[in-house]
């Protein structure tokens, strides 16, 4: 016990970073739990779950790489440390869902609301603001770079999961029903900046081509402010996605499996409308002659040279919606500590437009007792060495209720008042919380 | 494994404490992004910048070459080369002689009415009374018959005859015989000039008598003086009549010759000469033709004959563009006898004379008189005269031989520059000069010409002797005939070095007009002169130094430096690809209104690849508001001074210009 206050305590103040979901609390949750571990047999035999909710915001720098110095050499480093400046959230919550099962069979039900933002710019482009494009040693600076991409999506999502154990392996499978209620992507299909500067070559170069497609504008403003009302929280125009996963028992209470995690059946969300910003010029100077052209008439030239051809010409076309919610596939192994307790090992990747992100995570579920319940552990977010240690609690507040929760760094929560300041290491924030309603069996995790 | 963990924990938990907050407002970020954009390329191709210097280029593989003329370093006017004419002069006279005069005839008559007048008294009367009678006609006479002067036309106004003789023939009308002496009297000189006797010539009949007139004067008022008349009457015999009846008197003058006095010429023609004026011309000078741009002609004529007398004088087989030369001089005693003729543009045959080929001209003299209607008095042995000369003679043209001479002449020229350029200088190798001669005398000639060049580095010296020049061996147009004399210093010395290279020309013309040098004759025409051109042609083997380049940027009034605040810093970059055999300077000056300076910036070029910039600083940056022009300067030197390199038509230098800067932008 003092060991584990210990824990609580050093979780509570860690100087590492946030990522992604609480792993601690989305294993806390069985509903979570059977999304992510697709095949997991190890779920309570009941357990209804209200209002679980696992936010997060990410960033794959420190709020103290920006601010702290000079900024703008911070920005550089930035750039030069990483593929991508991300800065992403996600939203993951299930506002009722329902865990049932025995001990070789579980099968789970519920309605969730879903939310992924990312938003990634390339470091090259960053160089270029920068930097700016002096050219190297051999004269030429070519910067190609997938330039400026975000999505945005918020999405319902109604799913049924089933987990069965076949002798020593088990197999799940979930489907999930999802509704787009609004989303929107930024993409950057080209972004080739040239500039060559040689004895024999003047020439700088520009061809991009940017995209935006937003759907469901017509309810960000209410969703800003919370208010549901109205929005189609189900429709019909859905889309199916599935999440399965497979499980083998390697020895007793030994078992290693991987689970595939929103493999979109359909990720097509019908036509709208895309708006296109794009452009392709160059230019490479006057060309003068001496002896046969008038050096006045070339300044002339450059000075009236229409700069506007490197401006985007915007255009708009019917294009597919294809929601951006990343495929992901993980691996793990699951081992019992001892009879109160477990560890999790698992390695994640996602699957991006622009990159993929690799997580390695580590985490016990510890429960001593009946009253409470702890999962603490560390996420290595090994693109940008990024760890997080998270901590979450279930805590039994009434005769088969718990409330979950769990963060990854309070401290890491921004200050409001006087402006809002933010902790030098801050890199994103958990924050997950629930209720869950069961029966507690000793021998459930 | 418990004690790990919380050791990982714990220094999380410290490390953490140390953690501070930031506020989100200090966001504030700025960036300079060092950004160059280009301008554009300049590219230098030495043809170009060379072909923009107004000389004529040349160029092959060994390199290219700048041609400069230098215009008649030499001439030789043809006028120059023609020989003094001297004066040629003729003096020739002919005697007038005796004027053979024609045949003329003299006449009048006596009727017996007249005869009775004349000899008056009862002889009048009775020759009154027997006028229409039929009656024996009586014996009259002897009595004088009266004068009557001569009727008809005569040539004579006085004349001493040295030949010649009158016939007086008597034709009796009257019905009797008469016998009549008559003397030809001649008023004039109150003198009888002949006398003749007629004896009973019988009615009807006619007698004749003739007179030698030789040593006679005779003039033009010549009378019949009847002496004596008498008749023996008709011998009883009855006769009718009448005293109208003549006795006719008719003299004919035959064979008249006049050694002087006052005749009525028969013919205008006095004497016609035909000779030769010879040019005393120097030895060896053979001259066959002469076109005589002018010339005196002076004469003197000295006639004996009191009136006008026209001498004409032609030069056989001369052409003063209508025909043969001819001139005619009017004399006499109210004319002056002598004169100065201007010649012009007459072309003179020398070679008419069959005693002398050449240097004689043929002339013939024509003297006649102007106005044979009255009498002119004149002496036989007197003589006519006349001197002709040619004098003060310009010639036009000449052919024939000129013999054997020479001519100097020299030149110097300074060379200072090509075109506008400006450079420290310019040494060129391997210059190769050609004296283009053209010429249109023609004359053989050899040309020599010693050439000193000096300049900086000191004295050279070129020569070339006994250069056959070409030249035209006929007179058929176009005459000039082009020949090149070739000089070729040494690789090694700057033969050219400007600036102020003085190049000392300095020829001689060695002229060999005989028939041994070539048989065809030679000619001299004025305006065919020779002309030699120097064509200076530099091959581009030059050691040169800080030529400068330059051109001006209009930048139309002060750069409009409003949106530079965001600019920390500006550049303006180079990069180039040189193998033009030339390092450069540039210089950028920044002008301002009113040719002020505001800034000047300068970077080197050298051999090779490379890059140069030139750095604006922020205040730099501010003062390009005050901008309106720049003034590019380029300062060219070869690699390797004071060693030359060859340039090559196609060396050339590439130069990408960029202009940079580094940006102050707030991006939060």
């Amino acid at each position: 016990m003092r060991i584990n206050t210990l824990l609580v305590i050093c979780l509570i103040c860690n100087s590492f970073l946030g990522y992604a979901q609480n792993a601690s609390g989305e294993y806390l949750s069985p509903s979570m739990r059977s999304g992510a571990y697709v095949a997991s047999v190890d779920l309570p035999s009941f357990s209804l779950e209200i209002g679980v909710l696992d936010f997060g915001v990410n960033l794959n720098f420190t709020a103290g790489q920006i601010l702290k110095g000079d900024q703008a050499e911070n920005l550089k480093l930035l750039s030069q440390n990483r593929d991508y400046i991300v800065l992403r959230n996600n939203l993951n919550s299930n506002l009722l869902a329902l865990t049932i099962g025995s001990k070789s069979y579980h099968s789970v039900f519920g309605i969730g609301l879903r939310q992924r933002s990312d938003l990634s710019i390339d470091r090259d482009l960053v160089q270029i603001a920068t930097f700016g494009f002096p050219v190297n040693s051999d004269g030429s600076y070519i910067n190609e770079n997938n330039g400026i991409s975000g999505s945005a999506e918020l999405w319902s999502s109604v799913f049924y999961g089933i987990s069965k154990k076949l002798a020593k392996n088990s197999v799940g499978l979930r489907v999930n029903y999802n509704s787009l209620i609004v989303g929107g992507q930024l993409t950057t299909d080209e972004f080739k900046f040239s500039r060559i500067s040689t004895a024999d070559t003047n020439y700088i170069g520009l061809k991009y081509k940017a995209g935006l497609q937003i759907k469901g504008a017509e309810f960000i403003p209410q969703l800003i402010l919370g208010d549901l009302s109205g929005v189609p929280l189900v429709s019909s125009n859905g889309r199916l996605s599935i999440d399965f996963g497979f499980e083998q028992q390697l020895k007793a209470n030994v078992r290693v499996g991987v689970s595939f995690k929103d493999v979109w059946l359909n990720r097509n969300f019908g036509k709208i409308t895309r708006t296109i910003w794009s452009g392709d010029a160059s230019f490479t100077g006057a060309d003068y002659v001496i002896g046969v052209d008038s050096m006045s008439d070339v300044v002339s030239d450059i000075v009236n040279y229409d700069m506007n051809s490197f401006l985007p010409d915007t255009s708009q076309e019917s294009g597919e919606y294809f929601i951006g919610a990343p495929t992901s596939m993980k691996v793990y192994f699951t081992t019992r500590l001892n009879s109160q307790s477990k560890l999790i090992l698992s390695n994640n990747v996602t699957w991006l437009p622009n990159r993929q992100d690799y997580t390695l995570t580590a985490f016990v579920y510890n429960k001593p007792n009946k009253i409470l319940h702890l999962g603490y552990g560390a996420n290595w977010w090994m693109n940008y060495n990024i760890i997080d240690i998270n901590l979450a609690a279930k805590i039994l507040i009434a005769p088969y209720t718990r409330l979950s929760l769990g963060f990854n760094n309070p401290l890491s929560i921004p200050r409001f008042g006087n402006g809002i300041s933010i902790v030098e290491g801050f890199s994103g924030v958990n924050i997950f919380f629930g209720l869950s309603f069961g029966k507690y069996v000793e021998k459930d995790f | 494994m418990k004690k790990a963990l919380i050791v990982i924990f714990l220094l999380a938990f410290f490390s953490n404490c140390s953690n501070e907050y930031l506020p989100i407002s200090s966001l504030k970020i700025s960036v300079g992004p060092d950004v160059n954009f280009p301008l554009g390329s300049i590219d230098m191709t030495l043809d170009n910048v060379v072909g923009n210097l107004g000389m004529d280029t040349q160029s092959d593989t060994t390199g290219f070459y700048l041609e400069t003329r230098l215009d008649s370093v030499a001439t030789i006017y043809a006028d120059s080369l023609f020989p003094e004419i001297p004066i040629a002069a003729i003096i020739d006279s002919f005697p007038m002689g005796t004027v053979a005069l024609p045949q003329f005839q003299l006449q009048n008559s006596m009727t017996l009415n007249q005869f009775g007048s004349a000899a008056g008294g009862a002889t009048q009367v009775l020759v009154q009374s027997l006028n229409g009678t039929t009656q024996p006609f009586p014996a009259l006479g002897p009595s004088s018959g009266g004068t009557y002067p001569t009727l008809g036309s005569s040539p004579v106004c006085e004349a001493l005859l040295t030949n010649g003789s009158s016939s007086l023939s008597i034709t009796n009308n009257w019905p009797v015989p008469v016998t009549v002496n008559v003397v030809l009297y001649d008023v004039g000189s109150s003198a009888v000039v002949t006398s003749f006797q007629f004896t009973n010539v019988q009615s009807g009949a006619s007698q004749s008598q003739t007179k030698s007139l030789v040593g006679k004067t005779i003039s033009g008022n010549l009378v019949f003086d009847i002496v004596s008349v008498s008749t023996p009457g008709s011998s009883g015999a009855s006769v009718y009549i009448n005293t109208a009846e003549e006795i006719v008197m008719t003299m004919s003058m035959t064979g008249l010759e006049a050694e002087s006095g006052s005749v009525y010429f028969p013919t205008s023609e006095l004497n016609t000469k035909t000779d030769y004026m010879n040019f005393p011309m120097p030895s060896g000078v053979q001259l066959s033709k002469i076109l005589v741009e002018s010339a005196n002609l002076v004469y003197k004529i000295t006639s004996p004959i009191q009136g006008v007398i026209t001498t004409e004088l032609t030069m056989p087989n001369s052409n003063d563009g209508f025909g043969e030369y001819s001139v005619q001089i009017n004399s006499g005693p109210l004319l002056a006898d002598t004169g100065t003729i201007l010649m012009s543009n007459v072309e003179l045959d020398l070679t008419t004379n069959p005693n002398a080929s050449y240097n004689s001209l043929g002339y013939i003299v024509h003297s006649f008189l102007a106005d044979i209607s009255n009498c002119i008095e004149f002496e036989d042995s007197e003589n006519l005269t006349f001197e002709f000369s040619i004098e003060k003679m310009k010639l036009k043209g000449l052919e024939g031989f000129l013999g054997q001479f020479s001519i100097q002449d020299s030149s110097t020229l300074t060379i200072d520059s090509i075109g506008d350029l400006k450079f420290d200088y310019l040494s060129f190798y391997e210059p190769e000069i050609d004296l283009e001669i053209t010429n249109g005398l023609g004359i053989p000639m050899f040309f020599s010409l010693n050439l000193e060049s000096q300049n900086q580095f000191g004295k050279f010296f070129e020569s070339n002797n006994d250069f056959p020049v070409e030249y035209p061996s006929e007179y058929i147009f176009p005459l000039d005939r082009k020949s090149v004399m070739e000089i070729r210093p040494k690789a090694t010395d700057p033969f050219i070095s400007l600036p102020n290279n003085n190049l000392n020309f300095k020829f001689g013309a060695d002229i060999i007009s005989t028939f041994q040098q070539n048989p065809y004759e030679n000619f001299i025409y004025k305006g065919e002169d020779l002309n030699a051109n120097v064509i200076l042609r530099q091959k581009s083997n030059i050691a040169l130094s800080q030529l400068v380049i330059s051109d001006t940027i209009d930048l139309g009034g002060p750069i409009d430096t409003s949106g530079f605040s965001i600019l920390d810093s500006m550049f303006l970059a180079l990069s180039y690809a040189n193998n033009l055999g030339m390092e450069m300077e540039t210089i950028l000056d920044f002008m301002g209104t009113g040719d002020s300076t505001v800034m000047t910036k300068s970077m080197s070029l050298m051999d090779g690849i490379g890059e140069q910039k030139v750095a604006l600083s922020k205040a730099e940056i501010g003062n390009l508001s005050q901008v309106s022009q720049i003034l590019i300067g380029l300062k060219l030197s070869t690699v390797g001074l004071p060693s030359s390199v060859i340039l090559f038509p196609e060396s050339s230098i590439l130069m990408n210009l960029s202009l940079g800067a580094k940006l102050k932008v707030k991006i939060i």
